[in-house]
């Protein structure tokens, strides 16, 4: 080759690579494109908590909670006990959460015997219930209530609105 | 707007100020100056708040206010500008002239940006406590920490209670900026990602932009941005994009150190400085950080058949307040035990099932290739393989070819890890799976794509090199 023909193909090479970069970052910014509407569809979709929701769900029992240093949870959704736990802290300073099975969805009868332990070793200990059911929260003291007696202790409601409330598990 | 939001804005100017002072200044092109300010500014702002607050409380001074945090700042700015002298960084790239993929990439770059503000928001006004793990674990503990008193044991009494063997980058963050807003709000904790997102855009434009032409620094960055789990990452008030951009800007430090010479424009004790603060973030930032280091250094020694242990030292004496603060945290006042768990007996029966390697392959790949997982990243991992398919098919001799190689080794030893924490969890595999996998490729998918993007799109025309193309 002389030196135009070398020119030449250079060129024409250069000139090959500069249109395949340009297709490349055309079609990255194409993924991007369709990228950020995925994302912009998540934002949209995005739903939890507020603050006040969970100062109003919870209020009262903060209140009746000033001072306690020992306290449990029961509840059969681990979205309701992290929000619970959000807004009660730190007043909760010592929080069992009530593991549910997760194929059934059910309070095992571990953990009540859990509670009933805890409460014998120093009454009265004082559990915030969360359910997402009246029934679910009724369900849930008849069975501890049953599992506590076999101790001799016994199972107060001492706050209750629907499905959140608080117990007073003792002598 | 919430008035609070005042707080993050101030401290992450701070933070960029003071990164400006030892980086930006010494970088030979503006977009280059700005890029390094903002990229290690965030970290700077982050570490000092977080460990200032954390040791404050150590040392029985209480949680710190105002004047604490100008005191850590004029200290750290003055040793800045005592260290940082006047030289300009060498390394820079050759065509700095605006170009059409440049000005493709700045528009793509702003819609982005007016899309991640338009999120903010959404978020502030949808979802303001950010996703359940944020819920539960980071910003939670920020508030017990915010609402516990002065004494160390009685916040470290609570703080164990929720996931104990997490460190406080993040709690102490938030708590910093409560101090100094006196009072918590919601506005600080869901900007506080500001300072992530911004730092990981601008780590990954100057990572790139030091060794590729900037249009392909602003591709890298608008492909990583626009990424659906990094976007909701951004606003989930989580640590895994913290460890992400502190993983990126540690490995562009550690870059410097073993190719900038005397011209380096990171000092090694601020690589170091930000390797400690991996470390600080997440337990799996301690590992990255060792792979790392371990990377780069080897890098080094096979290179020149030696090490600058000077600045290695360097290095080392930067990473001492985050990995102090992280021994005091986890050694000296929490035991978890949680690496007895991992590394147990039952360790070889776990590894020797079948069935779990299938399980985490099949987790990994249902991840990363189109489908079911598909929504959460877009089209990022395919974008990716393509890149690496042109790697593989293209030499790149030279010093930008050992950069991009060393950030894609970093990047499979990152991923190997991974796989191999799930082959040996004592949690139930597939609960494990599920609630953190995504979480943890988002952490190393920038150094993924920026090993890539040097190595697809590297030009070493400063360097004096000549590259196959």
């Amino acid at each position: 080759m002389n030196r135009n023909e070398v020119e030449q193909h250079s060129s024409s090479a250069t000139s090959r690579v500069g249109w395949v970069s340009a297709a490349a970052l055309l079609l990255i910014y194409g993924v991007c494109l369709v990228n950020a509407g995925i994302a912009i569809d998540f934002t949209r979709r995005l739903n939890g908590p507020r603050p006040e929701s969970l100062d109003r769900r919870y209020g009262d029992i903060r209140q009746q909670l000033d001072g306690v240093e020992r306290v449990a949870y029961a509840s059969d959704s681990t979205n309701r006990f992290l929000g619970a736990r959000y807004a009660l802290a730190p007043t909760i300073l010592d929080i069992s959460y009530i593991e549910l099975r997760r194929e059934d969805r059910s309070i095992t009868g571990y953990r009540l015997d859990a509670i009933a332990d805890e409460a014998q070793s120093d009454p009265p200990l004082r559990v915030v219930c969360d359910f997402s059911s009246s029934d679910s929260f009724s369900t849930f003291v008849d069975d501890l209530s049953a599992v506590a007696a076999e101790r001799g202790l016994r199972v107060e409601v001492t706050q209750r609105a629907g499905s959140i409330g608080l117990l007073s598990v003792g002598g | 707007m919430d008035s609070s939001l005042i707080v993050p804005i101030l401290v992450l100017g701070l933070g960029c100020l003071l990164a400006f002072g030892v980086v930006g200044r010494r970088q030979a092109t503006i977009p280059l100056g700005v890029a390094g300010s903002l990229a290690l500014g965030p970290g700077i702002a982050a570490g000092c708040l977080s460990l200032g607050s954390f040791f404050s409380v150590v040392a029985g001074m209480g949680q710190p206010g105002l004047g604490s945090f100008l005191a850590i700042a004029v200290v750290f700015g003055t040793a800045i500008f005592l260290a940082a002298g006047h030289r300009r960084s060498s390394i820079s790239h050759a065509d700095p002239l605006p170009r059409w993929d440049v000005a493709v990439g700045w528009v793509v770059s702003a819609a982005l940006a007016v899309g991640y503000f338009w999120s903010f928001t959404r978020s502030l006004d949808n979802r303001p406590l950010g996703s359940y793990d944020a819920m539960g674990i980071w910003t939670y503990r920020a508030l017990q920490w915010f609402r516990s008193g002065e004494s160390f044991p009685e916040i470290i009494g609570l703080l164990v209670e929720s996931q104990p063997g997490y460190p406080l980058l993040l709690p102490g963050l938030i708590v910093s900026q409560f101090n100094l807003w006196g009072g918590e709000s919601i506005a600080i904790v869901v900007a506080t990602g500001w300072f992530f997102v911004i730092g990981l855009a601008a780590v990954t434009y100057f990572a790139v932009a030091r060794w590729a032409r900037p249009g392909a620094a602003l591709a890298a960055m608008a492909l990583l941005l626009s990424t659906p789990n990094v976007w909701r990452s951004a606003f989930a008030q989580i640590a895994d994009l913290p460890l992400a951009y502190l993983t990126l800007t540690a490995a562009v430090g550690l870059t410097d150190l073993v190719v900038g010479g005397e011209h380096r424009s990171v000092p090694a004790w601020l690589t170091g400085f930000f390797l400690g603060l991996m470390v600080w973030t997440k337990n799996e930032g301690m590992v990255f950080s060792l792979i790392l280091v371990a990377v780069f250094a080897f890098w080094a020694w096979i290179s020149r058949g030696r090490l600058d242990l000077r600045g290695w030292v360097a290095v080392a004496f930067g990473s001492v307040p985050g990995v102090l603060a992280t021994v005091i945290y986890k050694y000296a006042w929490v035991t978890t035990g949680e690496i007895d768990r991992y590394l147990g007996w039952e360790l070889f029966s776990r590894l020797a099932d079948p069935q779990r390697w299938y399980d985490v392959a099949a987790a990994f790949a249902a991840q990363l290739l189109p489908g079911s997982n598909g929504a959460l990243w877009g089209g990022t991992w395919l974008v990716l393989a393509g890149l690496l398919v042109v790697s593989a098919i293209r030499q790149r001799p030279g010093t930008v070819g050992r950069i991009a190689a060393m950030y894609g080794i970093a990047f499979g030893l990152f991923f190997v890890f991974d796989f191999a924490v799930y082959l040996i969890t004592p949690e139930p595999l597939q609960w494990h799976l599920q609630t953190s996998l995504d979480r943890l490729l988002l952490q190393i998918l920038p150094i993924g794509v920026v090993a890539a993007s040097i190595w697809c799109a590297g030009d070493a025309k400063s360097q004096g090199e000549t590259l196959i193309v």
